[in-house]
């Protein structure tokens, strides 16, 4: 059988090391992750993110068990931040999601940033991509803990969740805007602490639809004591209920497949660009030009933009 | 292209003393390593399942209860029967000299007695994961 | 590279204060306690400012209880020798503790093996490879009948170390006594029953927060009721300095720890009065001889300030914390063994020179195995020694007045009086548990400390320095691994012999129970009467509260 094959039959060993292989950026995996694309697209992708220490991972771990009840095959990427320090880095996120180690048909994956910002690694896409191929009904993508940055997960994902629970210092305060935007739910967790209400009412604003009005669903949970988890699932099988309309559907296919190939463009782009500073004698050129001030920085970027072998 | 490497640190069976873990844990991660962190409590057949879904090198296994000649074994036993005999085990805490000849036949690589410098620990997952 | 990396808290050492770099990898010395606490090179009268001994001390046996909780402290009791043993089957642990009281020791001490502690049967899945490992294995009433065979339950007091099922051993206890005809009033003891530490630092638990501390509660109602000379709870510290916190941190979560139970069970309507007098403590006496004795002088001024002041207690018996000391488990070394009597010794010494109520000395083979037969005499034979020959018993608190022992006591008050309000601010134990903080700030200590003995900045005789070759050698205490299935087939017939009928309708009354607010204690005894096994019970709780996993907080 092949690896794409074993794969598609579910196989934990060939997918985990595959995924290995991506996140150590093996060139060959490439032509497994090819062959398993056509198998890709059907899973349902939710995103979860939020400040650190809000309860996502328990979350997560109450959301599969309610998949799992449902008798759905259920994949999980977690990403924890990478040390700048060391370039090492604790994955703790599946601690909190421990009772389903000993279930099969969960599978859970720890990644490392590993320098990439967005609040995912690199290889979140083609992990999600080799677990929609692997036949999980459901994804769940656990973020790093952000308030502050830009996150990719919206693009990746059909629904988002924005998890928040009180005491966090400043609460809503360090959400930045363009986290609160792109959230599809609301969630605030350790709802049985004092403050949670206030926590839910300061959201009331960003729920507020720019464009159609609707206000968003805001949820209060409390997943010690697992509370408000049927009002959760059920927000949050309405969403993906959107998804039965075709244009609804097309335009995040659209939405996340632009994200992907702009990404991984991207990331080429970079890599190219660094090896010709190393290896090509016209890029060294203009390198001493700029240093001896016979060109302007913005001259040589035209230039470069002109001499990169796009292959 | 060089790999990162990535461990497992993890408790097996009921003990709870997760001080010696936990400096592990954080020891490998100023090592350069990707860290998996069990948590508490786990059967052996809960990490035999970590290991593979997250294509760890190794596995660190610590225990303080003296029930290591039923638990490790258990856990290289599983590891092997999933199919990855790559994975290499290794474990420490209260264990007695004597015990080790018997864990080693055992499917376990190395056992760590109590006092062990971090380095040495850490030096020797460098070169054996 | 003259620094030592000293803490970044309360004190760190300055830079210019080091001495020139190291010649050889040994970094210049660090005065600073084991918990990285700087100490001055003297202490003067400026150290201890406007020093007012009634505020400050008193006379022993009078608020604030600094010097004491009695007025003739040792002269008038010594304290408890009390060894901690329990291993294999209860027939194993009954032939020890026979041995013990032969021996001169004036308690027992029990400790349970690990699927006892979690509420689990010797013959679940989980048990496997664990029974009697630790400690003894006690799944039933039949178990605890052996266990104090031929021991009168009126002459001795008994300390259980167990948690999450301690209301379950507390009722086998009761239940034990009776049938030895011994009216419940008149037995004697503790049990640990402490979850707040399990959550903080053993990580032995069961169910969530909230609800453990509802069964603790329970506890404490039924024995200020029925129980009058039982020590409802041990509120413990040893625990959370063996994970690797500070003597402050040991201090301060200990402390906060027993204030949120007082507060629980002042919210269930009880009279602070008549419960606290039996509230008792238990500290670890670590290598660091005067920040042990300043921490146990500390902790009496804080706990009988917090009594009086912020709970309102009126009777002077609930002022004073009563408590056990046991040698540091995680100081001894595995290199030089025998080097572990002399780390016991001193600990031991600044125990006894702190006040404690009971004393348990570690043995020299305790970080390999459960203790021999000779390893624990020699441990008890330390205590013998430290009371009969070296005089330190014939004053009280003798270091009393000493600028430094004031200074380090104050500034042990001082910093932990800031945790308990950071905790306070975070609105209780509880809630600060559930964000991890202590586990964290432990956590935080611990690796600091390794790091620390790594370059060598804190020294382990034996282990970074004066390293010896060669092992000595040590008998080891070796568990019989038969024992798991003995107890498999005795649980078996147990269960086939109870009354499964009578034995059913009171595990409804007990699940009622759980489920409700009614006290859980007098459905639990019922359940043992009939022989309803410790996981029954405990799969009872778990199925009404919630099973706690290991957030797994770095």
């Amino acid at each position: 059988m092949s690896i794409a094959d074993k794969i598609k039959s579910g196989d934990i060993l060939t997918m985990s090391r595959l995924i290995r292989d991506i996140d150590d950026g093996m060139p060959e995996a490439e032509i497994t992750l090819q062959k398993l694309f056509k198998h890709s697209g059907d899973s349902k992708i939710l995103g979860i993110t939020g400040l650190p220490g809000a309860g996502k991972s328990t979350l997560t771990s109450l959301l599969i068990s309610y998949y799992r009840k449902q008798n759905k095959r259920v994949g999980v990427v977690a990403v924890d931040p990478t040390s700048p320090f060391s370039g090492g880095a604790i994955l703790g996120d599946r601690i909190r999601m421990q009772e389903h180690n000993a279930d099969s048909d969960v599978f859970i994956k720890s990644v490392a940033t590993r320098g990439s910002f967005g609040g995912l690694s690199k290889s979140v896409v083609d992990i999600v991509r080799i677990m929609e191929a692997a036949g999980k009904d459901i994804i769940i993508i656990e973020t790093v803990g952000v308030g502050q940055d830009e996150i990719d997960v919206v693009r990746l994902a059909g629904q988002v969740l924005v998890v928040t629970a009180p005491g966090l210092g400043d609460d809503i305060q360090a959400i930045k805007a363009g986290i609160l935007e792109i959230a599809d739910i609301f969630v605030v967790n350790k709802c049985d602490l004092v403050g949670a209400e206030k926590a839910a009412s300061e959201l009331k604003d960003a729920a507020e639809d720019n464009i159609t009005g609707d206000l968003k669903p805001i949820v209060m949970t409390d997943s010690i004591h697992i509370k408000g988890i049927d009002e959760l699932t059920e927000s949050i099988d309405i969403g993906f209920d959107k998804f039965n309309n075709d244009n609804i559907k097309n335009e995040y296919l659209d939405r996340r497949y632009r994200y992907e190939i702009e990404y991984k463009v991207r990331d080429k782009l970079t890599e190219t660009i660094r090896e010709s500073f190393e290896n090509d004698p016209v890029f060294k050129d203009i390198l001493k030009a700029v240093r001896d001030k016979k060109m302007d920085p913005y001259t040589a970027v035209t230039k470069i933009m002109k001499n990169v072998k796009l292959t | 292209m060089k790999r990162k490497k990535r461990i497992l640190v993890g408790k097996v069976g009921l003990d709870g003393h997760d001080r010696g873990a936990k400096i592990l844990a954080r020891a490998f991660r100023d090592a350069g390593f990707e860290v998996v962190y069990s948590g508490l409590h786990q059967t052996p057949e809960m990490i035999a399942n970590m290991a593979i879904q997250e294509a760890v090198d190794g596995v660190g296994l610590s225990l303080l209860s003296g029930a290591h000649n039923h638990l490790f074994p258990e856990v290289a036993r599983l590891i092997k029967e999933k199919g990855a005999d790559n994975i290499v085990i290794f474990g420490g805490g209260t264990i007695p000299d004597k015990d080790v000849a018997f864990l080693k036949e055992s499917g376990i690589s190395e056992i760590f007695l109590p006092g062990t410098s971090l380095d040495i620990i850490i030096n020797w997952a460098d070169n054996n994961l | 590279m003259g620094d030592c990396n000293c803490r970044k808290g309360a004190n760190p050492c300055k830079p210019e204060e080091q001495k020139a770099p190291p010649k050889d990898k040994h970094p210049p010395r660090c005065y600073t306690t084991v918990s990285d606490q700087k100490i001055e090179q003297i202490y003067t009268p400026t150290d201890i400012g406007s020093f007012n001994y009634d505020e400050k001390l008193g006379a022993p046996g009078e608020y604030p209880f600094t010097r004491g909780v009695h007025n003739t402290m040792y002269r008038g009791r010594v304290w408890t020798k009390r060894m901690f043993a329990g291993f294999g089957s209860a027939k194993d642990t009954n032939q020890r503790y026979h041995f013990l009281l032969n021996q001169g020791q004036t308690g027992l001490s029990v400790a349970f093996d690990f699927p006892t502690l979690m509420g689990y049967d010797s013959d679940s899945p989980m048990s496997k490879g664990e029974v009697g490992k630790c400690g003894v294995a006690i799944s039933s009433l039949a178990d605890m009948e052996m266990l104090f065979d031929g021991i009168p339950l009126d002459k001795v007091t008994t300390s259980m170390t167990i948690n999450p099922p301690a209301a379950i051993l507390l009722a086998m206890y009761i239940v034990t006594a009776e049938k030895q005809g011994i009216d419940r009033n008149k037995i004697g003891g503790t049990i640990q029953n402490d979850m707040l530490k399990e959550f903080i630092a053993q990580k032995t638990f069961m169910c969530p927060p909230k609800e453990s501390v509802r069964l603790i509660v329970d506890t404490i109602e039924f024995c200020t009721k029925e129980v009058p000379k039982w020590n409802t709870i041990s509120i413990s510290g040893y625990h959370i300095r063996e994970a690797g916190s500070t003597a402050i941190q040991e201090l301060a979560f200990t402390l906060r720890d027993g204030m949120e139970y007082v507060e629980k069970a002042i919210e269930r309507g009880l009279d602070v009065d008549d419960f606290a007098p039996r509230l008792s403590f238990f500290f670890n006496a670590h290598m660091d001889f005067f920040e042990e004795i300043a921490k146990y002088r500390a902790a009496r001024r804080i706990w009988a300030k917090t009594m009086k002041e912020r709970f309102g207690a009126k009777n002077p018996r609930s002022w004073m914390l009563r408590f056990h000391t046991q040698t540091a488990g995680c100081s001894l070394t595995a290199q030089q063994p025998y080097n572990n009597v002399v780390r016991t010794a001193y600990q031991g010494m600044s125990a006894v020179l702190g006040g404690t109520q009971s004393l348990h000395t570690n043995s020299l083979d305790e970080v390999l195995a459960l203790p021999t037969e000779e390893a624990v005499t020699i441990a008890l034979r330390t205590q013998q020694i430290i009371e009969e020959e070296t005089g330190v018993i014939n004053t009280i608190d003798p270091l009393a007045g000493s600028y430094f022992i004031e200074a380090l006591t104050d500034k042990m008050e001082a910093e932990a009086m800031k945790y308990i309000e950071t905790i306070d601010k975070m609105g209780g134990m509880v809630a600060a548990i559930e964000r991890g903080y202590p586990q964290k700030e432990i956590a935080d200590a611990a690796y600091h400390y390794q790091k620390q003995v790594e370059k060598n900045e804190k020294i382990v005789v034996g282990v970074n320095k004066y390293i010896q070759d060669g092992k000595l050698p040590i008998d080891l205490l070796e568990i019989d691994p038969e024992i798991e299935i003995k107890r498999n087939e005795n649980l078996k017939k147990l269960r086939n012999t109870r009354n499964n009928s009578k034995l059913n309708e009171t595990m409804a009354g007990l699940k009622k129970a759980a489920e409700g607010s009614e006290n859980m204690m007098p459905h639990i005894i019922n359940a043992v009467r009939e022989y309803a096994t410790l996981q029954e019970i405990c799969d009872v709780m778990r199925g009404a509260w919630g099973v706690y996993r290991d957030p797994g907080y770095f």
